[in-house]
């Protein structure tokens, strides 16, 4: 591998605002010391030796290096606003860290590499990212001094997070354990039953289709008052809203899975004489199953958005994590939102990845998945 | 005048296959194709029959009609005394189709078995089956592997064991052998010829191979196109079995070269 070039020039920027930047506007000190320098002079060398394992460990090493003025500005605690020095060195690492973990990523892989840097390649670029979005968040924050109440630093959201962890999960669990949860099971499986109506009968088809997608456009905003009025501010109106944005997409895949058929294929249990339940259980359902996947993940997502707004809409007794966003923010505690913001990324991320990961195991024969193989 | 007698070495038994003046017309928006015009065929029960013409002159669509799958404009055919559906309804037949048409979800192994898990074989029974005739094709090894790893000659061979498994008396084959290299082809005719001279089956074979088709039948349809016809039936009176040595005797030579006439007057 060749050097990495850009890294190395982010590495002299940032040494050069080590060695001579005022990291302040006022009371101009220097973070020159052993430590930074060591830092920065481990990233030229890293960047010049650019092999895969070199690049891969200057990603830390460059992390550390963009965090140090960050740590030094706040212990000066004059509340003075970053200058230049600051900037040369925050930026110069993170882009060290950039550049780097880009390289090792884009490499070729050849032939008869080990399992372990194949992974690697894979696993650096999401691992690094969150990092280098949370220094800049708080490189951001601290180097112009934003006060909390206007937009919090990442250490207020993690303290708000560690102090009221028990508040939050108990937000969470109605949200995601009740209203989620119920809506998505019924809401998932009504529309499957439903498609597979539809798919079995030509009068649904053309008299039911064409209605249902117009239905899934319906704006949850002006359907939530009237689900509140319906089912009561308790979880179940936001349940409902639930069962409605996912049952139209689950409705539509389906329809589309179980129709969308080889007539090869279809000829094939033809001529076996197969009967209409075995052609469904051994050819339409099968050719469903992708379909079905992509409802699935896109209802997930679409219930937690809209459980959300949802609870915005039906403010009632039993807190959600929605409610909790829309109370912190109109108190203007930015640091909670934020932490409330979090955890629900968190548990969907984690939904999420958990039916990725079902409908790999599921439909590992799909084309999509061909290029990792078996 | 059309359905010459059946090759010397079957002693005549009963008809298994009758077509009477049948036609097909494929209807399209304001165009319509004479798929099939007035064909008359009778096949007998142990009779090796190849289609043979050039493309679009009809092959697919009398091996559809016989299976059932599409029906006739008009006129009559009955496979073994019964109506299409009948026989179809019976699992009279094993249809290879002109593509390997195979289910990507399912392992090799597990195409193979799936006309045996819908005809209700037993668990045990449909593996033991299964697996004999991966063998037979060749890919024994690659049992557990997904059609979409395997290449196209290989699904093909895939689809030929799929379409033996459950044992039926006929086999409708679709150029079954279109996608492959002429050593494994010349492998897979002579298998074909031992399990049908084992198994005394039925075969209607449809190719665009002209030795193939001497080398394997018992008798020969030469079709034309535009509209679909049978020209021409040709006997085939080779000895059985045959072997390589028939490839190279001067009788194969000559019905090749009567083949192609046939189907040289056609143009
Ligand atoms: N489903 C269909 N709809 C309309 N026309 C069709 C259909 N199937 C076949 N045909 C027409 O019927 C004629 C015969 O088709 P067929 O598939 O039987 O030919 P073939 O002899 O099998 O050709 P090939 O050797 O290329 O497979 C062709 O002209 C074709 O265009
Ligand atoms: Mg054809």
């Amino acid at each position: 591998m060749k050097p990495i070039w850009t890294a190395f020039i982010a590495a002299l920027v940032a040494l050069l605002g080590i060695g001579l930047g005022p990291l302040a506007q006022e009371g101009s000190s220097t973070l020159l010391g052993f430590f930074p320098v060591l830092l920065a002079l481990l990233c030229l060398g890293l960047a010049l030796i650019g092999k895969l394992i070199p690049a891969t460990l200057a990603v830390p090493v460059a992390l550390i290096g963009a965090y140090l003025p960050i740590g030094k500005l706040s212990a000066l605690g004059n509340g003075s606003v970053a200058a230049w020095g600051y900037w040369a060195n925050f930026w110069g690492f993170l882009l060290v860290a950039f550049f780097a973990a880009g390289r090792v990523s884009l490499s070729e892989a050849d032939g008869n590499e080990e399992r372990a840097k194949k992974r690697l390649r894979g696993a650096l670029p999401p691992a690094t990212v969150p990092f280098i979005l949370l220094l800049i968040w708080q490189g951001l924050v601290i180097g112009f001094q934003v006060p909390k109440g206007i937009f919090p630093g990442v250490h207020h959201v993690y303290n708000q997070l560690a102090s009221s962890l028990g508040v939050l999960l108990t937000d969470s669990y109605i949200t995601f354990v009740k209203e989620v949860q119920f809506g998505f099971l019924i809401g998932v499986s009504a529309g499957f039953l439903v498609g597979i109506a539809i798919a079995y009968s030509r009068f649904l088809q053309n008299g039911f289709l064409p209605i249902a997608a117009a239905f899934g456009a319906v704006p949850i905003v002006g359907l939530a008052p009237v689900l509140g009025r319906a089912f009561g501010v308790d979880w179940q109106s936001k349940a409902a809203v639930v069962v409605i944005v996912t049952f139209f997409p689950v409705v539509l895949n389906t329809v589309q899975g179980l129709t969308q058929l080889d007539t090869l294929k279809l000829e094939l249990l033809k001529a076996y004489a197969a009967n209409p339940w075995q052609i469904f259980l051994k050819l339409r359902l099968p050719n469903a199953l992708p379909f079905l996947f992509n409802a699935l993940k896109l209802a997930a997502v679409l219930s937690v958005i809209s459980v959300i707004v949802a609870e915005f809409l039906i403010p009632g007794p039993p807190r959600g994590l929605g409610q909790r966003i829309s109370l912190s923010a109109r108190q203007g505690a930015y640091d909670t939102v934020f932490a409330a913001i979090f955890v629900s990324s968190l548990i969907s991320i984690t939904i999420y990845q958990l039916l990725s990961w079902l409908e790999r195991s599921l439909t590992g024969w799909h084309p999509s998945y061909r290029e990792e193989g078996h | 005048m059309l359905d010459t007698q059946p090759n010397s070495k079957t002693v005549q038994i009963s008809d298994l296959i009758t077509i009477r003046d049948l036609n097909m017309i494929y209807r399209g928006r304001g165009s319509e194709t004479v798929a099939l015009k007035n064909a008359n065929l009778t096949v007998a029960e142990g009779e090796f029959i190849s289609l043979i013409g050039p493309s679009g002159c009809g092959k697919t669509t009398l091996l559809r009609i016989m299976a059932d799958l599409i029906q006739a404009t008009s006129g009559s055919i009955t496979i073994a005394g019964k109506s299409p559906r009948q026989a179809r309804l019976d699992r009279e037949y094993g249809y290879v189709f002109q593509a390997p048409a195979l289910l990507e979800w399912r392992s090799v192994l597990k195409n193979v078995i799936l006309p045996l898990e819908i005809m209700g074989f037993g668990k045990e029974e449909r593996e033991t089956r299964a697996k004999k005739l991966l063998e037979m094709v060749g890919l024994k090894q690659f049992h557990r592997q997904y059609p979409w790893q395997l290449s196209g000659g290989m699904q093909q061979r895939v689809s030929i064991a799929r379409a033996l498994a459950f044992d039926p008396s006929l086999l409708l084959m679709d150029e079954p052998f279109g996608a492959l290299d002429e050593i494994t082809r010349e492998a897979m005719n002579l298998e074909l010829l031992r399990i049908w001279e084992e198994t005394k089956k039925t075969i209607v074979f449809v190719t665009h191979s002209i030795p193939e088709a001497v080398f394997l039948s018992s008798r020969i349809v030469v079709m034309t196109p535009r509209p679909g016809k049978i020209e021409k039936i040709i006997p085939v009176d080779l000895p059985y079995p045959r072997n390589t040595d028939t490839r190279e005797s001067k009788a194969f030579f000559d019905l090749a070269t009567e083949v192609r006439e046939a189907l040289r007057d056609v143009h």
